[in-house]
């Protein structure tokens, strides 16, 4: 089959669930009617609560959203053939995470911007409320660990991308300086910082850069996990305008650039798949998982659906946004971007793969696919090569900026949100050291740097599977408290368009980190053993609060009828 | 066109400033608050434990006072004890 087709049919799928089921969902069960006065105008004060150009609105949610995941999960899950990954992150963009992404955009836009987490607390219940924060600070804690070890890896494997990536952080720091200190205008600011981003990678290509194979004993994957982390104690705490700021804008212009790139080539080329349609267990792969359920679910993570998102909808992209129609624009579309960088990396990994590797068939497929980053680097710069003439080296090295863009920027921002948690729970529980800037850092660091130095002592991203259900399983608790919602406004029938893929993935989801549970005790991994056994414990307790609501909702119908 | 480029410049300022605006603001805030501690302790007699650091800050904040005494109308700087090294 050509890969082609693939993109087609993803793209009709897509444009189905646009057009068609989002409209259906806005309209009938969310009631979108631009009348209701967003809290954007009802609180705006021009810091927080601004409205703002949808178009604007949705490229700021798609850049906060899209982190390495969307490429690293999908290039694993190929293992597993090319339909259970193309069609989960068909089927899980329309279905779940479009609407999942929508719903709790709309549920904050219309409980004046709060987060989740105090909706939760106001639709469920207080104590629920505090443990859905525990979740989320668990998801965080998961982000910084496993894109710590994926960044290591990618370095020490693309040692090309070293002055580059590195090159866009002094970018990003002379960017701020020119248009906050010297006042320069932005659009000369920004071709000049994107052309210099881009003229770093065939000098990248021209002096790879290593590090030495083992200091003090530590591995290049360790020296990797610990200059990363000294860089994000770093960056968290600079001023925002000297370095995120900029380096978040570069990294979105960045993205849609690296997109366009790709599917041009996908079209030009039109290469054939070299994967089989569906292999049902795999032997040997990176995570240690042998059966497709519910193993594709958790590892596919935000490539399908994310509880990261729900964080940002509700987190800042509420409170700007500026007519409640706009509430579909920007949550389902946000979702779809993602998807759509899911879609592409699926076709670099089982099409583009087989231009660079002649034996790669669906007869040897099992046996040469090794899956991971690396094969969506070579795979999707074998793509881009062909499609483009850009040289193989540097159009790897391109795709291979984009994976650590991605992941250093969310890694940055991750620990700031991490320290800004650590700092509330010193406030909320009068814990006086943990409000100081420097030590509640210093915890975000060192806890992040733990679940990080604890996958490369194995050489794989140990932390990943559990990363993706928890992450998955925050994603459910909020569609479940999105369907409370409903259910409470006497939408019973709509509520299911929420309830049933809440229902799905979070039985994937659990039952994929009970799986984990095992596996990391009898790995001896105690610190992931523990963690997860917290997660599977705070899942349980606010399932099992919002089931008794839900029961209580229902009871009073039935009395009522 | 020209009108099109305009709007497009405004957006991609919009893009740039949004998703941080609020964390500069509070940088920005604390950065005045700071300031504020140091105008008012001295103004009103207490000595100010920062004074030499704010000597030590004086190259730093010239430009800042030129700019200043120009845009509110003064030539030169109208404290007789402390010139405008930028007009001398």
């Amino acid at each position: 089959m050509n890969a082609v087709w693939l993109m087609l049919i993803g793209f009709a799928a897509f444009a189905f669930g646009w057009f068609v089921y989002s409209r259906f969902y806005a309209s009938k069960v969310l009631e979108l009617d631009d009348k209701f006065v967003t809290p954007a105008h009802e609180f705006r004060d021009e810091v927080d609560f601004v409205p703002a150009n949808k178009f604007v609105l949705w490229g700021h949610h798609f850049t906060a959203v899209a982190g390495a995941a969307p490429i690293v999960g999908p290039a694993i899950a190929v293992q597993w053939g090319w339909l259970p990954a193309f069609l989960w992150v068909v089927i899980g963009t329309i279905a779940f995470a479009g609407i999942h992404d929508m719903s709790a955009l709309w549920a904050s836009v219309r409980n004046e911007g709060k987060s989740i987490g105090t909706i939760c607390t106001r639709f469920v219940g207080s104590k629920v409320g505090q443990l859905f924060m525990v979740v989320i600070f668990l998801v965080l804690l998961m982000v910084n660990g496993a894109f710590g070890v994926i960044i290591a890896k990618e370095s020490v494997e693309q040692a090309t991308t070293i002055i580059p990536a590195w090159g866009a952080v002094a970018i990003a720091l002379i960017m701020g300086q020119c248009i906050y200190k010297l006042k320069l205008p932005l659009i000369p600011v920004t071709i000049v910082a994107v052309i210099a981003l881009y003229a770093l990678v065939p000098l990248g290509v021209a002096v790879p850069v290593s590090l030495p194979d083992s200091l003090f004993g530590l591995s290049q994957n360790a020296q990797w996990v610990i200059i990363l982390y000294i860089y994000a104690g770093i960056a968290s705490i600079l001023p925002v305008w000297a370095l995120l700021q900029p380096r978040d804008y570069v990294n979105g212009i960045q993205l849609f650039v690296g997109l366009i790139l790709l599917y041009a080539s996908i079209l030009i080329v039109s290469p054939n798949i070299a994967a089989p349609t569906f292999i049902p267990a795999v032997t040997d792969t990176p995570g240690g998982w042998h059966i497709i359920v519910p193993v594709l679910f958790i590892t596919v993570a935000c490539g399908a659906i994310s509880g990261f998102h729900g964080i940002v909808s509700s987190g800042t992209t509420s409170k700007q946004v500026d007519k409640m129609k706009d509430v579909r624009f920007v949550g389902y579309l946000g979702a779809m971007g993602e998807g759509s960088l899911s879609l592409a990396t699926i076709i670099a990994c089982v099409a583009g793969l087989s231009l660079v590797n002649a034996d790669l068939n669906v007869a040897s497929w099992a046996e040469l696919y090794k899956g991971g980053v690396a094969s969506f680097v070579k795979g999707g710069g074998a793509i881009i090569y062909e499609g483009l003439g850009i040289p193989k080296e540097a159009s790897a090295t391109l795709l291979s900026l984009m994976v650590i863009l991605f992941a250093a920027t969310t890694m940055d921002a991750g620990i700031r949100l991490q320290r800004y948690i650590i700092q509330e729970w010193g406030d909320i529980y009068n814990i006086s050291f943990l409000r100081g800037k420097g030590i509640a850092t210093i915890v975000a660091v060192a806890t992040s740097f733990a679940i990080s130095i604890n996958g490369v002592s194995d050489g794989k991203v140990a932390i990943w599977p559990l990363f993706g259900a928890t992450n998955q399983l925050l994603a459910s608790l909020t569609l479940m408290v999105v369907g409370v919602i409903l259910l409470r406004s006497r939408k019973f029938s709509g509520s299911l368009v929420a309830l049933v893929p809440m229902s799905f993935i979070l039985i994937m989801s659990f039952w994929g980190a009970l799986i984990k549970l095992g596996d990391y005790f009898r790995a001896e991994n105690y610190l992931l053993t523990v963690l997860n056994a917290i997660v599977i414990v705070v899942t349980l307790l606010v399932v099992l609060s919002a089931l008794k609501v839900i029961g209580e909702i229902l009871a009073k119908k039935k009395a009522e009828a | 066109m020209i009108k099109k480029l305009v709007r497009f410049s405004k957006d991609l300022e919009k893009f740039y400033v949004g998703m941080h605006k609020s964390a500069i603001f509070k940088e920005n805030s604390e950065i005045d608050d700071f300031f504020m501690i140091i105008t008012f302790s001295e103004l009103y007699g207490i000595e100010n434990p920062y004074s030499l650091y704010t000597l030590e800050m004086l190259p730093a904040l010239m430009p800042r006072f030129h700019r200043w005494h120009q845009k509110v109308g003064l030539k030169h700087s109208f404290f007789e004890n402390f010139p405008c090294s930028c007009c001398c």
